[in-house]
């Protein structure tokens, strides 16, 4: 699962479809998890902040395509 | 934000014009986060991290789910509209409004009860309302966004020949939902 | 015409649908902030709509093909034109008539100042004139340079046929007369007395005016954004074949940097200004202590623009100064990769020295060292800037035209500037000077200095390629010394007098300085009258002067390779680069624009 089978790379629609839906399931564990420890952990600012920084990546790489900067996505 | 009209004024290719456009909305982004740099960094000068014991931290969770949700269903849209699928890009971009819409109106239900426990005149009242209004306007312009490509594509005027308006939307709202990624944890979490 | 009525009209009733809205969903009154908040964002849709961005843009919004609201002849400068140079145009004509205005502000104030006692102004009266000084000299300053010429040049030097948003590039220009209108409108509602920094608490407690300053100043800032947006992208994607970084002309790099730091540290001065819109009208308390809020925040946030703008402000002039140089010089540009390092380092180092500002404003005090280190740091790209200034002239074949003339004033200027700046970086110094007059001068000397002395030399250069004629010499080099030798008398005289404590953004002062004060005054208003030979020398030119032919200075750059002034569309056909801009006198040298003749050199 990389960027190149997200949305605009090559890959069939199904892939792309189940890459997002992966991505997006990650990104729900993820935020049930940070809420999990925010709410157990007294001060948890750093704790949390690794799940900021996963959940963002994660959006940018698989919703954003961000990587297509580089190449400007052509099909 | 560019579409065929401006393809025969440069006069150079739409795969260029798609890099050109890609490299403008991600410029726009950058700006953007400094305007919600800002906002946030003020919230963490005033009050650190320190948050009233009448959070609704249960709404805050459903809200964050909704927005997860829209995002998903955004990119389920987009990839269809690239393939095609001019079924899935409708059920999907209507999904996408109205968890969008859903979103707002969660935002308001907090509001009237954030208004009883931390009004603006407090001082976390007011990185609160501040924040999550200039998020909430943000969401409101990417409902409005959603609104005119789905009327445009209704005919299915874009697909795979004429994405970039798609995309270019779509990319908004997935940067929507990156902003509350960090805004979320920044008033209810820390 | 028509175009500019129709947004008038739209502005109108876009205004009236606003604060109509506003009075029925609060309890705003009709001419109540928070009306004049709504009815300003819906006039500004209303007159943007009007002016054009409707048929050139917002159709296809709804499904309807766009109509071109381009024109040609005198018309295009009233309409939502797309070209870049016609909105390069746009933007001199539209600062330098801001500039003058504000100019004739600042002669207000010298009058007030000629006597230690109150002449002309109410304190509180006074107050507001120098608000309104400030702050169309601030836009003056952000916008001028990079704005006109920016807009005009960039394109044209790096080869390409416009901006990579033409119509964003419209809409940046056509927000700033609705800025205007904000601003000179103000004085109906009580004007801003805050200075054009706005501290609070003043400006939470002020007359209704600083609502629409508010407002006013975030559209510029909107503005200013999407301008350096637009500039960022063009050159990284519209850059001619050939054209590598490293062959860009200074003034590229120069406005490319400057953008990125307009792009971004903009987004701080509107997080400033809507805070404190926030205060006022929805009732927070950012800056209201009994809340729990602090002012101070309020002076991080707005600083952390407002000191990257001075370099949004002086960048391009470098820019505009070492183009000059080098070109009258007829030699290739000394140290040219230093000079961009510089640039970008300038903007990076700048970006994280705002707290030079506060050292008296009750900060944390275990910052005042590292800010002041880090203030100082600039020095090092800044110097680099001048060494670059300095080697060209070295042994070159100056031709002293007006343009250079005016750099070399630049160069002493900004000198001045920088070296007095060091003593407002050091925070022990910077405790006894702050807020006197020796901070006036010594912004003066960066700011005019700095950036207008550049667009004024920049004007001139650049006047035969925009115009196709040539400016009267005599006139311009009797006007160029005549600025620079009075404003050396007005403001040398100032630097001393804040020496001996003379506060700034007060009417009134200590007695026993009215003679110097009354001297600075004097050629303050002699310098004004200079600005006569300005406008009267470019005006007439425009008309009678002389054919100027596409390349007078026989420069090297890409934009004198096209005719004065160019077509539409730049370049008949893409232009392809093979040698530098600067490679004047260098042996077996190529052409800068393949093909093209190698001029004099």
């Amino acid at each position: 699962m990389t960027a190149a089978t997200s949305t605009y790379g090559p890959g069939s629609y199904r892939d792309k479809a189940r890459s997002g839906w992966i991505t997006a399931v990650l990104l729900g564990v993820l935020t049930l998890i940070e809420y999990a420890v925010a709410v157990t952990v007294e001060n948890p600012l750093l704790l949390l902040l690794p799940f900021v920084l996963a959940k963002g990546a994660l959006i940018m790489d698989f919703f954003m395509h961000v990587r297509k900067l580089r190449t400007g996505g052509d099909h | 934000m560019t579409t065929s009209a401006e393809l025969i004024e440069h006069g150079h290719g739409p795969s260029k014009q798609r890099r050109i456009n890609q490299l403008g909305l991600w410029l726009f982004f950058a700006s953007e986060t400094f305007l919600f740099g800002a906002f946030i960094s003020s919230r963490f000068a005033t009050t650190q991290t320190e948050t009233p014991a009448d959070l609704n931290q249960a709404l805050a969770l459903g809200l964050t789910i909704v927005l997860l949700l829209s995002s998903i269903s955004a990119y389920m849209a987009e990839t269809a509209n690239a393939h095609d699928d001019r079924r899935g890009f409708k059920i999907y971009t209507i999904a996408t409004i109205l968890l969008g819409t859903l979103f707002l109106g969660g935002v308001a239900l907090e509001w009237t009860e954030a208004l009883e426990y931390f009004p603006p005149g407090t001082i976390y009242g007011t990185a609160f309302f501040s924040l999550v209004g200039l998020h909430a306007f943000h969401v409101l312009t990417g409902l409005i966004a959603l609104l005119v490509i789905l009327f445009l594509g209704k005919e299915g005027r874009f697909g795979s020949k004429d994405s970039w308006p798609v995309e270019g939307v779509i990319k908004y709202w997935h940067f929507v939902d990156l902003a509350w990624v960090i805004i979320y944890p920044t008033l209810y979490l820390f | 015409m028509w175009p500019l009525i129709r947004g008038t009209v739209s502005g109108i009733v876009g205004y009236l649908i606003g604060a109509l809205l506003a009075t029925v969903t609060t309890s705003s009154t009709f001419s109540g902030e928070f009306a004049l908040v709504l009815g300003f964002a819906f006039g500004l849709m209303g007159w943007l709509f009007g002016i054009g961005m409707w048929n050139a843009w917002g159709r296809q919004w709804v499904g309807l093909p766009t109509k071109s609201e381009d024109a040609d002849g005198w018309r295009r400068y009233f309409r939502f034109n797309t070209d870049h140079k016609v909105i390069g145009g746009q933007y001199l004509v539209t600062m330098l008539v801001v500039f003058l205005l504000a100019g004739l502000v600042a002669v207000a104030i010298r009058a007030e100042l000629a006597s230690p006692g109150q002449s002309f102004f109410a304190p509180d009266t006074y107050n507001k004139v120098m608000s309104m000084h400030g702050i169309l000299m601030i836009a003056v300053a952000v916008a001028g340079i990079l704005g006109a010429f920016g807009n005009y040049l960039v394109p044209l030097m790096i080869g390409a046929d416009d901006m990579a948003f033409p119509r964003i590039n419209a809409l940046g220009f056509w927000m700033i007369p609705p800025v205007a209108v904000a601003l000179l409108a103000a004085p109906l509602v009580g004007s801003f007395n805050a200075g054009w920094t706005s501290y609070p608490p003043l400006s939470v407690l002020n007359a209704d005016g600083q609502v629409l300053f508010n407002v006013a100043v975030i559209t510029f800032g909107l503005s200013s954004i999407l301008g350096g947006l637009n500039i960022v992208a063009t050159v990284i994607t519209m850059r001619a074949p050939g054209m590598t970084w490293w062959k860009l002309p200074i003034f590229v790099w120069a406005a490319f940097a400057a953008s990125i730091l307009s792009l971004t540290v903009t987004q701080f001065f509107a997080a400033s200004l809507i805070m404190i819109l926030l205060d006022r009208i929805a009732g927070t308390t950012w800056f209201g202590a009994p809340g729990g809020g602090t002012a101070l925040l309020y002076e991080h946030v707005f600083w952390f623009y407002s000191h990257p703008a001075v370099y949004i402000m002086v960048l391009p002039g470098m820019g505009v100064i070492l183009e000059i140089i080098a070109h009258f010089s007829r030699k290739p540009l000394f140290a040219y990769k230093a000079s961009v390092i510089s640039f970008l380092s300038i903007g990076g180092i700048g970006s994280i020295v705002w707290a030079h500002h506060m050292f008296t404003s009750g900060m944390a005090q275990n910052l005042e060292g590292p800010f002041m280190a880090l203030t100082e740091l600039v020095s090092i790209p800044t110097g680099i800037i001048f060494l670059a200034a300095i080697g060209t002239l070295w042994r070159g074949k100056l031709w002293f035209q007006t343009p250079l003339l005016l750099a070399f004033f630049w160069i002493f200027q900004f000198l001045i500037g920088g070296i007095t700046g060091i003593f407002l970086a050091d925070f022990v110094t910077d405790l006894s000077l702050h807020d006197t007059y020796f901070v006036v001068a010594h912004f003066h000397y960066t700011i005019v200095g700095g950036s207008i002395f550049a667009l004024m030399a920049g004007t001139f250069y650049w006047f035969p390629k925009v115009t196709g004629r040539m400016y009267n010499e005599r006139l311009g080099k009797i006007f160029a010394t005549w600025f620079f030798v009075f404003f050396q008398l007005t403001f040398i005289p100032l630097f001393w007098v804040g020496l001996n404590g003379m506060n700034r953004r007060v009417g009134t002062y200590q007695d026993n300085l009215g003679g110097v004060n009354r001297f600075a005054s004097v050629m303050a208003m002699i310098m004004a009258l200079g600005f006569v030979l300005f406008v009267v020398n470019l005006l007439w030119s425009a008309k009678r002067g002389p054919i100027a032919g596409a390349n007078p200075w026989n420069a090297r750059t890409l934009e004198w390779q096209v005719s004065s002034p160019p077509p539409k569309h730049n370049f008949a056909t893409p232009p392809s680069i093979d040698g530098g801009p600067y490679d004047y006198g260098t042996v077996g040298a190529a052409t800068h624009l393949s093909g093209a003749t190698e001029p004099v050199g």
